[in-house]
Protein backbone atom coordinates (compact mmCIF):
# COMPACT_ATOMS: atom_id res chain seq x y z
CA UNK A 1 0.00 0.00 0.00
CA UNK A 2 1.24 3.55 -0.58
CA UNK A 3 1.15 6.08 2.15
CA UNK A 4 1.37 9.21 1.42
CA UNK A 5 4.39 9.92 3.90
CA UNK A 6 6.61 7.23 2.56
CA UNK A 7 5.75 8.50 -1.22
CA UNK A 8 6.64 11.95 0.43
CA UNK A 9 9.89 10.79 1.17
CA UNK A 10 10.32 9.06 -1.46
CA UNK A 11 9.62 12.24 -4.05
CA UNK A 12 11.89 14.53 -1.66
CA UNK A 13 14.63 12.18 -1.89
CA UNK A 14 14.64 11.92 -5.53
CA UNK A 15 14.39 15.30 -6.01
CA UNK A 16 17.33 15.47 -3.67
CA UNK A 17 19.67 13.00 -5.22
CA UNK A 18 18.64 14.62 -8.74
CA UNK A 19 19.59 18.19 -7.66
CA UNK A 20 23.06 16.75 -6.39
CA UNK A 21 23.67 15.41 -9.77
CA UNK A 22 25.57 18.44 -11.65
CA UNK A 23 25.72 16.17 -15.01
CA UNK A 24 22.06 15.70 -14.63
CA UNK A 25 20.61 19.26 -13.76
CA UNK A 26 23.03 21.67 -15.52
CA UNK A 27 22.02 20.00 -19.34
CA UNK A 28 18.11 19.89 -18.20
CA UNK A 29 18.01 23.31 -17.05
CA UNK A 30 20.39 25.20 -19.05
CA UNK A 31 20.67 23.41 -22.73
CA UNK A 32 16.71 24.57 -23.52
CA UNK A 33 17.39 28.18 -22.13
CA UNK A 34 20.31 28.61 -23.39
CA UNK A 35 18.92 27.38 -27.03
CA UNK A 36 15.96 29.16 -26.69
CA UNK A 37 17.58 32.40 -25.55
CA UNK A 38 20.28 32.10 -28.81
CA UNK A 39 17.82 30.86 -31.44
CA UNK A 40 14.48 32.32 -30.31
CA UNK A 41 15.43 35.26 -29.03
CA UNK A 42 19.21 37.31 -29.95
CA UNK A 43 18.82 35.54 -33.53
CA UNK A 44 14.83 36.09 -34.17
CA UNK A 45 13.47 38.76 -35.89
CA UNK A 46 12.00 40.23 -33.08
CA UNK A 47 10.14 43.14 -35.50
CA UNK A 48 7.86 39.88 -37.02
CA UNK A 49 5.59 40.50 -33.88
CA UNK A 50 6.98 37.72 -32.09
CA UNK A 51 6.70 34.93 -34.57
CA UNK A 52 9.96 32.83 -34.12
CA UNK A 53 10.17 33.15 -30.58
CA UNK A 54 6.34 32.18 -30.29
CA UNK A 55 7.26 29.41 -32.23
CA UNK A 56 10.78 28.29 -30.65
CA UNK A 57 9.26 28.67 -26.96
CA UNK A 58 6.78 25.85 -27.99
CA UNK A 59 9.66 23.82 -29.77
CA UNK A 60 12.19 24.18 -26.57
CA UNK A 61 9.00 23.27 -23.97
CA UNK A 62 9.03 20.26 -26.08
CA UNK A 63 12.85 20.01 -26.39
CA UNK A 64 12.97 20.80 -22.37
CA UNK A 65 10.60 18.48 -20.90
CA UNK A 66 11.70 15.80 -22.93
CA UNK A 67 15.19 15.61 -20.78
CA UNK A 68 14.04 15.35 -17.00
CA UNK A 69 11.81 12.58 -18.33
CA UNK A 70 14.08 10.15 -20.40
CA UNK A 71 17.28 10.94 -18.41
CA UNK A 72 15.80 11.45 -14.95
CA UNK A 73 13.99 8.27 -15.50
CA UNK A 74 15.85 6.08 -17.86
CA UNK A 75 19.09 6.82 -16.60
CA UNK A 76 18.17 7.00 -12.74
CA UNK A 77 16.55 3.67 -13.37
CA UNK A 78 19.06 1.86 -14.81
CA UNK A 79 22.13 3.07 -12.68
CA UNK A 80 19.50 1.74 -9.49
CA UNK A 81 19.31 -1.21 -11.39
CA UNK A 82 23.18 -1.86 -11.85
CA UNK A 83 24.05 -1.04 -8.39
CA UNK A 84 21.73 -3.85 -6.95
CA UNK A 85 19.38 -0.60 -5.20
CA UNK A 86 16.75 -1.51 -7.14
CA UNK A 87 16.97 -5.10 -6.14
CA UNK A 88 17.04 -3.85 -2.03
CA UNK A 89 13.65 -2.09 -2.97
CA UNK A 90 11.46 -4.91 -4.38
CA UNK A 91 12.30 -6.96 -0.91
CA UNK A 92 10.79 -4.31 1.14
CA UNK A 93 6.62 -3.93 1.28
CA UNK A 94 7.09 -0.63 -0.81
CA UNK A 95 5.21 -1.13 -3.98
CA UNK A 96 6.85 -0.73 -7.67
CA UNK A 97 3.96 2.22 -8.12
CA UNK A 98 5.63 4.32 -5.42
CA UNK A 99 9.10 4.26 -7.15
CA UNK A 100 7.80 5.59 -10.58
CA UNK A 101 5.41 7.67 -8.86
CA UNK A 102 8.44 9.45 -6.83
CA UNK A 103 10.49 9.72 -10.18
CA UNK A 104 7.36 10.86 -12.02
CA UNK A 105 7.02 13.83 -9.59
CA UNK A 106 10.73 14.42 -9.84
CA UNK A 107 10.18 14.63 -13.72
CA UNK A 108 7.46 16.85 -13.24
CA UNK A 109 9.03 19.24 -11.15
CA UNK A 110 12.20 19.52 -13.52
CA UNK A 111 9.60 19.95 -16.24
CA UNK A 112 7.45 23.03 -14.48
CA UNK A 113 10.43 24.57 -13.93
CA UNK A 114 12.25 24.59 -17.52
CA UNK A 115 8.74 25.73 -18.92
CA UNK A 116 8.32 28.59 -16.60
CA UNK A 117 11.63 29.61 -17.42
CA UNK A 118 10.48 29.23 -21.11
CA UNK A 119 7.46 31.20 -20.65
CA UNK A 120 9.48 34.21 -18.52
CA UNK A 121 11.88 34.49 -21.01
CA UNK A 122 9.32 34.41 -24.18
CA UNK A 123 7.24 36.70 -22.51
CA UNK A 124 9.30 39.47 -21.30
CA UNK A 125 11.99 39.20 -23.73
CA UNK A 126 10.67 37.62 -27.26
CA UNK A 127 7.95 39.90 -27.15
CA UNK A 128 5.16 36.36 -26.72
CA UNK A 129 1.71 37.55 -26.53
CA UNK A 130 -0.55 34.96 -25.53
CA UNK A 131 -4.14 34.98 -23.79
CA UNK A 132 -4.10 33.86 -20.36
CA UNK A 133 -6.07 30.50 -21.91
CA UNK A 134 -3.16 30.19 -24.16
CA UNK A 135 -0.55 30.59 -21.38
CA UNK A 136 -2.02 27.65 -19.16
CA UNK A 137 -3.26 25.37 -22.07
CA UNK A 138 0.45 25.06 -23.34
CA UNK A 139 2.21 24.73 -19.58
CA UNK A 140 -0.61 22.02 -18.74
CA UNK A 141 0.11 20.21 -22.40
CA UNK A 142 3.86 20.13 -21.57
CA UNK A 143 3.65 18.83 -18.41
CA UNK A 144 1.37 15.88 -19.29
CA UNK A 145 3.51 15.51 -22.43
CA UNK A 146 6.01 14.10 -20.13
CA UNK A 147 4.28 10.68 -19.74
CA UNK A 148 5.06 9.12 -23.34
CA UNK A 149 9.13 10.05 -22.38
CA UNK A 150 8.71 9.03 -18.72
CA UNK A 151 7.48 5.85 -20.07
CA UNK A 152 9.94 5.58 -22.56
CA UNK A 153 12.71 6.43 -20.71
CA UNK A 154 11.53 3.83 -17.97
CA UNK A 155 11.15 1.34 -20.53
CA UNK A 156 15.28 2.19 -21.54
CA UNK A 157 16.20 2.00 -17.81
CA UNK A 158 15.21 -1.33 -16.83
CA UNK A 159 16.52 -2.95 -20.45
CA UNK A 160 19.74 -1.23 -21.17
CA UNK A 161 22.58 -1.65 -18.72
CA UNK A 162 23.89 1.33 -16.46
CA UNK A 163 26.41 2.94 -18.59
CA UNK A 164 24.76 2.17 -22.16
CA UNK A 165 21.58 3.98 -20.92
CA UNK A 166 22.92 7.40 -21.00
CA UNK A 167 24.15 6.86 -24.70
CA UNK A 168 20.97 5.17 -25.73
CA UNK A 169 18.90 7.83 -24.37
CA UNK A 170 21.12 10.60 -26.01
CA UNK A 171 20.91 8.66 -29.40
CA UNK A 172 17.00 8.51 -29.27
CA UNK A 173 16.46 12.08 -27.53
CA UNK A 174 18.86 14.20 -29.70
CA UNK A 175 17.94 12.84 -33.28
CA UNK A 176 14.43 12.64 -32.28
CA UNK A 177 14.17 16.18 -31.15
CA UNK A 178 16.01 17.17 -34.57
CA UNK A 179 13.98 15.03 -36.99
CA UNK A 180 10.73 16.06 -34.91
CA UNK A 181 11.29 20.09 -36.17
CA UNK A 182 12.28 21.30 -32.62
CA UNK A 183 15.38 23.06 -34.04
CA UNK A 184 14.32 23.50 -37.45
CA UNK A 185 10.96 24.01 -38.08
CA UNK A 186 8.69 21.07 -39.80
CA UNK A 187 7.40 22.88 -42.82
CA UNK A 188 10.79 23.24 -43.75
CA UNK A 189 11.48 19.80 -44.33
CA UNK A 190 11.53 17.95 -47.50
CA UNK A 191 8.14 16.18 -47.85
CA UNK A 192 9.43 12.68 -47.10
CA UNK A 193 11.75 13.88 -43.69
CA UNK A 194 8.01 15.52 -43.02
CA UNK A 195 6.16 11.72 -43.19
CA UNK A 196 9.48 10.58 -41.09
CA UNK A 197 8.10 13.26 -38.56
CA UNK A 198 5.08 11.80 -38.09
CA UNK A 199 6.16 8.35 -37.02
CA UNK A 200 8.20 10.73 -33.51
CA UNK A 201 6.49 11.59 -30.00
CA UNK A 202 8.17 15.01 -30.27
CA UNK A 203 6.60 16.27 -33.18
CA UNK A 204 3.07 15.17 -32.13
CA UNK A 205 3.52 16.86 -29.02
CA UNK A 206 5.14 20.26 -30.49
CA UNK A 207 1.73 20.10 -32.72
CA UNK A 208 -0.82 19.85 -30.20
CA UNK A 209 1.53 22.88 -28.70
CA UNK A 210 1.55 25.01 -31.90
CA UNK A 211 -2.35 24.35 -32.38
CA UNK A 212 -2.42 26.23 -29.45
CA UNK A 213 -0.46 29.11 -30.61
CA UNK A 214 -2.22 28.91 -33.94
CA UNK A 215 0.97 28.26 -35.47
CA UNK A 216 0.74 24.00 -36.31
CA UNK A 217 1.09 22.74 -39.73
CA UNK A 218 -2.67 21.41 -39.63
CA UNK A 219 -3.18 17.95 -38.90
CA UNK A 220 -6.30 17.13 -37.59
CA UNK A 221 -5.96 16.92 -33.20
CA UNK A 222 -7.01 13.72 -32.99
CA UNK A 223 -3.74 12.61 -34.91
CA UNK A 224 -1.65 13.85 -32.44
CA UNK A 225 -3.46 12.65 -29.69
CA UNK A 226 -3.37 9.53 -30.93
CA UNK A 227 -0.21 9.10 -31.82
CA UNK A 228 0.58 10.23 -28.18
CA UNK A 229 -1.57 7.70 -26.90
CA UNK A 230 0.18 4.79 -28.77
CA UNK A 231 3.36 5.62 -27.91
CA UNK A 232 2.54 5.82 -24.26
CA UNK A 233 0.82 2.42 -24.24
CA UNK A 234 3.58 1.27 -26.18
CA UNK A 235 6.52 2.32 -23.47
CA UNK A 236 4.78 1.37 -20.43
CA UNK A 237 4.51 -1.81 -21.87
CA UNK A 238 8.15 -1.96 -22.71
CA UNK A 239 8.39 -0.81 -19.36
CA UNK A 240 5.92 -3.17 -17.81
CA UNK A 241 7.83 -6.04 -19.23
CA UNK A 242 11.73 -4.70 -18.45
CA UNK A 243 10.63 -4.19 -14.56
CA UNK A 244 9.20 -8.03 -14.88
CA UNK A 245 12.50 -9.05 -16.52
CA UNK A 246 14.14 -7.52 -13.45
CA UNK A 247 12.91 -9.06 -10.48
CA UNK A 248 14.91 -12.19 -11.39
CA UNK A 249 18.15 -10.57 -12.52
CA UNK B 1 8.68 -24.04 18.23
CA UNK B 2 7.34 -22.82 14.84
CA UNK B 3 9.69 -22.64 12.37
CA UNK B 4 10.66 -19.79 10.57
CA UNK B 5 10.84 -21.27 7.33
CA UNK B 6 9.98 -24.71 5.81
CA UNK B 7 11.46 -25.86 2.44
CA UNK B 8 9.84 -28.44 1.13
CA UNK B 9 10.69 -30.29 -2.56
CA UNK B 10 12.70 -27.12 -3.95
CA UNK B 11 13.61 -27.23 -7.47
CA UNK B 12 15.12 -24.63 -9.25
CA UNK B 13 16.84 -24.56 -13.11
CA UNK B 14 17.52 -22.62 -15.86
CA UNK B 15 16.54 -23.39 -19.35
CA UNK B 16 18.67 -22.84 -21.97
CA UNK B 17 18.29 -23.64 -26.01
CA UNK B 18 19.40 -26.93 -25.21
CA UNK B 19 19.94 -28.38 -21.80
CA UNK B 20 18.37 -27.46 -18.37
CA UNK B 21 20.42 -26.71 -15.82
CA UNK B 22 19.08 -27.70 -12.04
CA UNK B 23 20.44 -25.31 -9.86
CA UNK B 24 18.54 -26.57 -7.00
CA UNK B 25 17.10 -30.54 -6.68
CA UNK B 26 14.82 -31.35 -4.46
CA UNK B 27 15.84 -29.11 -1.51
CA UNK B 28 14.37 -29.82 1.92
CA UNK B 29 14.96 -27.45 4.78
CA UNK B 30 14.15 -25.48 7.97
CA UNK B 31 14.59 -22.40 9.65
CA UNK B 32 14.21 -22.27 13.44
CA UNK B 33 13.87 -19.29 15.21
CA UNK B 34 16.96 -18.18 17.49
CA UNK B 35 18.99 -19.28 15.40
CA UNK B 36 21.66 -18.59 12.46
CA UNK B 37 22.15 -20.63 9.90
CA UNK B 38 25.07 -20.55 7.42
CA UNK B 39 25.04 -21.96 4.30
CA UNK B 40 27.90 -22.56 2.83
CA UNK B 41 28.91 -24.00 -0.38
CA UNK B 42 31.46 -23.37 -3.59
CA UNK B 43 30.44 -20.65 -6.26
CA UNK B 44 27.68 -22.10 -8.21
CA UNK B 45 26.76 -24.09 -4.89
CA UNK B 46 22.86 -22.35 -5.21
CA UNK B 47 23.21 -20.48 -2.68
CA UNK B 48 22.16 -17.40 -3.84
CA UNK B 49 19.18 -18.80 -6.11
CA UNK B 50 18.16 -20.21 -2.41
CA UNK B 51 17.72 -16.93 -1.29
CA UNK B 52 16.61 -15.58 -4.01
CA UNK B 53 13.78 -18.09 -3.96
CA UNK B 54 13.01 -17.47 -0.41
CA UNK B 55 13.31 -13.42 -0.71
CA UNK B 56 10.59 -13.86 -3.80
CA UNK B 57 12.84 -12.50 -6.10
CA UNK B 58 12.52 -15.75 -8.48
CA UNK B 59 9.75 -18.29 -8.30
CA UNK B 60 10.33 -21.98 -8.22
CA UNK B 61 9.33 -24.66 -10.40
CA UNK B 62 8.65 -27.03 -8.18
CA UNK B 63 8.02 -27.25 -4.21
CA UNK B 64 6.55 -24.81 -1.82
CA UNK B 65 8.25 -22.48 0.58
CA UNK B 66 6.29 -21.51 4.38
CA UNK B 67 7.00 -19.03 5.84
CA UNK B 68 5.58 -18.87 10.00
CA UNK B 69 2.37 -19.48 9.71
CA UNK B 70 2.29 -22.05 6.12
CA UNK B 71 0.55 -20.80 3.36
CA UNK B 72 1.32 -16.39 4.21
CA UNK B 73 1.76 -14.07 1.34
CA UNK B 74 5.41 -13.19 0.41
CA UNK B 75 3.74 -9.73 0.41
CA UNK B 76 3.07 -10.05 4.38
CA UNK B 77 6.41 -11.92 4.29
CA UNK B 78 8.19 -8.65 3.14
CA UNK B 79 6.76 -6.89 5.98
CA UNK B 80 8.80 -8.89 8.25
CA UNK B 81 11.96 -9.69 6.44
CA UNK B 82 15.39 -7.73 6.62
CA UNK B 83 18.43 -8.85 3.48
CA UNK B 84 21.75 -7.55 2.91
CA UNK B 85 21.97 -8.93 -0.56
CA UNK B 86 25.44 -9.63 -2.15
CA UNK B 87 26.41 -6.81 -4.78
CA UNK B 88 23.79 -4.49 -3.92
CA UNK B 89 24.77 -1.14 -3.13
CA UNK B 90 22.29 2.15 -2.89
CA UNK B 91 22.35 5.42 -4.82
CA UNK B 92 25.69 7.51 -4.63
CA UNK B 93 23.99 10.90 -4.14
CA UNK B 94 21.59 10.29 -1.04
CA UNK B 95 23.09 10.07 3.01
CA UNK B 96 23.10 7.38 5.54
CA UNK B 97 20.42 9.28 7.18
CA UNK B 98 18.13 9.95 3.78
CA UNK B 99 18.08 6.32 3.22
CA UNK B 100 17.42 5.15 6.91
CA UNK B 101 14.55 7.84 7.08
CA UNK B 102 13.18 6.16 3.51
CA UNK B 103 13.32 2.59 4.22
CA UNK B 104 11.76 2.75 7.41
CA UNK B 105 8.76 4.52 6.15
CA UNK B 106 8.65 1.13 3.82
CA UNK B 107 7.33 -0.74 7.32
CA UNK B 108 4.38 -0.81 9.40
CA UNK B 109 6.59 -1.42 12.87
CA UNK B 110 10.36 -0.30 11.82
CA UNK B 111 12.73 -0.11 14.79
CA UNK B 112 13.98 3.39 16.42
CA UNK B 113 16.34 4.65 13.90
CA UNK B 114 18.45 6.79 17.35
CA UNK B 115 18.67 3.40 18.70
CA UNK B 116 19.87 1.87 15.31
CA UNK B 117 22.06 4.30 14.07
CA UNK B 118 24.23 4.56 17.69
CA UNK B 119 23.85 0.93 17.52
CA UNK B 120 26.01 0.68 14.32
CA UNK B 121 28.40 3.53 14.99
CA UNK B 122 26.75 5.22 12.07
CA UNK B 123 26.27 8.84 13.65
CA UNK B 124 29.70 10.00 12.12
CA UNK B 125 28.99 9.56 8.96
CA UNK B 126 25.20 10.20 8.73
CA UNK B 127 25.02 13.33 6.36
CA UNK B 128 27.60 11.87 4.16
CA UNK B 129 26.88 11.19 0.53
CA UNK B 130 26.70 7.52 0.64
CA UNK B 131 29.44 7.22 -2.58
CA UNK B 132 32.29 8.60 -0.25
CA UNK B 133 31.83 5.95 2.30
CA UNK B 134 34.86 3.63 2.75
CA UNK B 135 34.13 0.18 1.79
CA UNK B 136 32.96 -0.87 5.18
CA UNK B 137 30.99 1.76 6.05
CA UNK B 138 29.16 1.02 2.83
CA UNK B 139 28.30 -2.45 4.16
CA UNK B 140 27.32 -0.90 7.52
CA UNK B 141 24.77 1.26 6.31
CA UNK B 142 23.17 -1.68 3.98
CA UNK B 143 23.09 -3.77 7.80
CA UNK B 144 21.31 -0.55 8.81
CA UNK B 145 18.77 -0.58 5.97
CA UNK B 146 18.30 -4.74 6.56
CA UNK B 147 17.48 -3.73 10.24
CA UNK B 148 15.52 -0.96 9.76
CA UNK B 149 12.39 -3.31 9.68
CA UNK B 150 12.65 -4.61 12.49
CA UNK B 151 12.83 -8.48 10.61
CA UNK B 152 11.96 -11.67 12.03
CA UNK B 153 13.97 -13.05 9.23
CA UNK B 154 17.71 -11.48 8.27
CA UNK B 155 18.98 -12.62 5.44
CA UNK B 156 22.93 -11.82 4.99
CA UNK B 157 24.20 -12.30 1.56
CA UNK B 158 28.24 -12.38 2.23
CA UNK B 159 27.86 -9.34 4.45
CA UNK B 160 31.56 -9.12 5.54
CA UNK B 161 33.15 -8.33 2.08
CA UNK B 162 34.57 -5.36 2.13
CA UNK B 163 34.53 -4.96 5.63
CA UNK B 164 37.48 -4.41 8.13
CA UNK B 165 38.16 -5.71 11.55
CA UNK B 166 36.52 -3.29 13.26
CA UNK B 167 33.09 -2.85 11.08
CA UNK B 168 33.39 -6.91 11.35
CA UNK B 169 33.02 -6.38 14.91
CA UNK B 170 30.10 -4.43 14.77
CA UNK B 171 28.40 -7.23 12.41
CA UNK B 172 29.34 -9.81 14.78
CA UNK B 173 27.84 -7.94 17.70
CA UNK B 174 24.92 -7.48 16.26
CA UNK B 175 24.26 -10.89 14.66
CA UNK B 176 24.45 -11.69 18.16
CA UNK B 177 22.18 -9.37 20.02
CA UNK B 178 19.51 -9.87 17.01
CA UNK B 179 20.02 -13.85 17.76
CA UNK B 180 19.47 -13.35 21.37
CA UNK B 181 15.97 -11.63 20.58
CA UNK B 182 15.16 -14.95 18.72
CA UNK B 183 15.16 -13.94 15.66
CA UNK B 184 15.96 -16.03 12.56
CA UNK B 185 19.17 -15.35 10.74
CA UNK B 186 20.46 -16.77 7.53
CA UNK B 187 23.84 -16.27 6.36
CA UNK B 188 26.12 -17.14 3.91
CA UNK B 189 29.80 -16.11 3.70
CA UNK B 190 33.13 -17.28 2.04
CA UNK B 191 34.92 -16.71 5.57
CA UNK B 192 34.55 -20.05 7.49
CA UNK B 193 36.10 -18.38 11.01
CA UNK B 194 33.26 -16.63 10.72
CA UNK B 195 30.91 -19.07 10.17
CA UNK B 196 32.59 -21.38 12.99
CA UNK B 197 31.93 -18.14 15.03
CA UNK B 198 28.54 -17.07 14.54
CA UNK B 199 26.90 -20.12 13.35
CA UNK B 200 24.20 -22.35 15.29
CA UNK B 201 23.91 -24.06 12.77
CA UNK B 202 26.30 -24.89 8.87
CA UNK B 203 24.09 -26.19 5.86
CA UNK B 204 26.47 -26.90 3.55
CA UNK B 205 25.17 -27.13 -0.55
CA UNK B 206 26.62 -28.47 -3.24
CA UNK B 207 24.95 -28.71 -6.29
CA UNK B 208 21.70 -28.04 -5.27
CA UNK B 209 21.59 -30.62 -2.92
CA UNK B 210 22.59 -30.41 1.21
CA UNK B 211 25.66 -32.37 1.44
CA UNK B 212 25.98 -31.60 5.14
CA UNK B 213 23.82 -30.30 7.98
CA UNK B 214 24.99 -29.91 11.67
CA UNK B 215 26.46 -27.46 14.39
CA UNK B 216 30.12 -26.21 13.45
CA UNK B 217 31.58 -29.01 15.93
CA UNK B 218 29.52 -31.44 14.86
CA UNK B 219 30.42 -31.06 10.76
CA UNK B 220 34.18 -31.04 12.12
CA UNK B 221 34.50 -34.35 13.63
CA UNK B 222 32.45 -35.72 10.88
CA UNK B 223 34.42 -34.22 8.99
CA UNK B 224 37.74 -34.09 11.25
CA UNK B 225 39.37 -36.86 8.88
CA UNK B 226 43.03 -36.68 8.81
CA UNK B 227 44.76 -36.45 5.41
CA UNK B 228 48.13 -39.10 5.05
CA UNK B 229 50.43 -37.66 2.71
CA UNK B 230 53.14 -40.35 1.47
CA UNK B 231 55.32 -41.31 -1.75
CA UNK B 232 54.14 -44.52 -1.94
CA UNK B 233 55.18 -47.46 -4.91
CA UNK B 234 51.59 -49.40 -4.71
CA UNK B 235 48.76 -48.80 -7.51
CA UNK B 236 45.87 -46.64 -6.55
CA UNK B 237 43.69 -49.12 -6.59
CA UNK B 238 45.72 -51.00 -3.82
CA UNK B 239 45.67 -47.80 -1.71
CA UNK B 240 42.15 -47.27 -2.15
CA UNK B 241 41.27 -50.70 -0.77
CA UNK B 242 43.13 -50.03 2.24
CA UNK B 243 41.50 -49.78 5.36
CA UNK B 244 39.09 -46.61 6.02
CA UNK B 245 40.25 -44.51 3.10
CA UNK B 246 37.54 -42.01 1.75
CA UNK B 247 39.43 -40.76 -1.02
CA UNK B 248 42.62 -40.56 -2.67
CA UNK B 249 44.33 -37.61 -4.93
CA UNK B 250 47.56 -37.51 -5.97
CA UNK B 251 50.01 -34.24 -5.96
CA UNK B 252 53.53 -34.08 -7.40
CA UNK B 253 54.96 -37.54 -6.18
CA UNK B 254 52.90 -37.63 -3.80
CA UNK B 255 49.66 -39.62 -2.58
CA UNK B 256 47.19 -37.92 -0.44
CA UNK B 257 45.27 -40.20 1.27
CA UNK B 258 41.41 -39.02 2.95
CA UNK B 259 40.91 -41.07 5.85
CA UNK B 260 38.55 -41.48 8.47
CA UNK B 261 41.05 -43.28 10.47
CA UNK B 262 44.63 -42.61 10.14
CA UNK B 263 45.86 -45.22 12.26
CA UNK B 264 43.88 -47.99 10.77
CA UNK B 265 44.86 -46.62 7.57
CA UNK B 266 48.91 -46.15 8.10
CA UNK B 267 48.64 -49.72 10.03
CA UNK B 268 47.31 -51.39 6.99
CA UNK B 269 49.58 -49.80 4.25
CA UNK B 270 52.38 -50.42 6.08
CA UNK B 271 51.93 -54.27 6.11
CA UNK B 272 51.73 -53.78 2.54
CA UNK B 273 54.24 -51.05 1.82
CA UNK B 274 56.90 -51.05 4.51
CA UNK B 275 59.21 -48.70 3.09
CA UNK B 276 56.64 -46.16 2.80
CA UNK B 277 58.76 -42.82 2.58
CA UNK B 278 57.87 -39.02 3.79
CA UNK B 279 54.60 -39.88 5.81
CA UNK B 280 52.94 -36.67 7.08
CA UNK B 281 49.67 -36.83 8.98
CA UNK B 282 47.49 -33.71 8.75
CA UNK B 283 44.23 -33.19 10.88
CA UNK B 284 41.41 -31.51 8.99
CA UNK B 285 39.87 -28.13 9.98
CA UNK B 286 36.51 -26.08 9.05
CA UNK B 287 38.27 -25.41 5.94
CA UNK B 288 39.13 -29.07 5.11
CA UNK B 289 36.36 -30.47 6.04
CA UNK B 290 33.88 -28.09 3.52
CA UNK B 291 36.35 -28.19 0.78
CA UNK B 292 36.20 -32.04 1.38
CA UNK B 293 32.46 -32.07 1.37
CA UNK B 294 32.13 -29.86 -1.87
CA UNK B 295 35.09 -30.79 -4.10
CA UNK B 296 35.09 -34.70 -4.02
CA UNK B 297 31.87 -36.34 -3.92
CA UNK B 298 32.40 -38.42 -0.72
CA UNK B 299 30.09 -41.46 -1.76
CA UNK B 300 31.91 -42.43 -4.50
CA UNK B 301 35.56 -43.50 -3.23
CA UNK B 302 37.76 -42.68 -5.98
CA UNK B 303 36.47 -39.29 -6.88
CA UNK B 304 39.71 -36.96 -8.53
CA UNK B 305 39.93 -34.35 -5.16
CA UNK B 306 40.89 -31.35 -7.10
CA UNK B 307 40.82 -29.26 -3.75
CA UNK B 308 39.49 -25.56 -5.67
Amino acid sequence: MITLTSLKHEFILELKMACREPSFVLPTLLFPIMFYIFFGILFSDLGGGGQSSTYLMVSYGVFGIMSPALFGFGASVASERDKGWLALKQITPMPPLQYILAKLLNALIFAAVIVVMLFTIGAVFGGVLLSTGQWVALAALLLFGTLPFCALGLAVGFWVKGNSAVAILNLIFLPSAFLSGLAIPVFMFPSWLQSLANLLPPFHLSQLGLKIVEMDIGQPLITHVAALSISLIIFSALAITGYKRSLGA
Amino acid sequence: MQSAINIDGLCFGYTSKNAHQLILNQLSLSFEPGQLTCLLGANGAGKTTLINLLLGRLTSQQGSIGYFEQQLDIKDVRQRIGAMLQDSSAPERATPFELLTLFSSYYPNPVELSKLIKQLGLTPILNQQFGRLSGGQKQLVLLALALCANPDILFLDEPSVGMDVATRRILWQVIEQYKQLGKTIILTTHYLEEADALADRIVVLHQGKITADGTPAQLKSQFAQKTIRAKSHLTQQQITALAQVISLTTCGGYIEVVTGNAAATLKHWLTLEPALEDISITNADLEQAFLQITSTDTTKPLAQGDAA
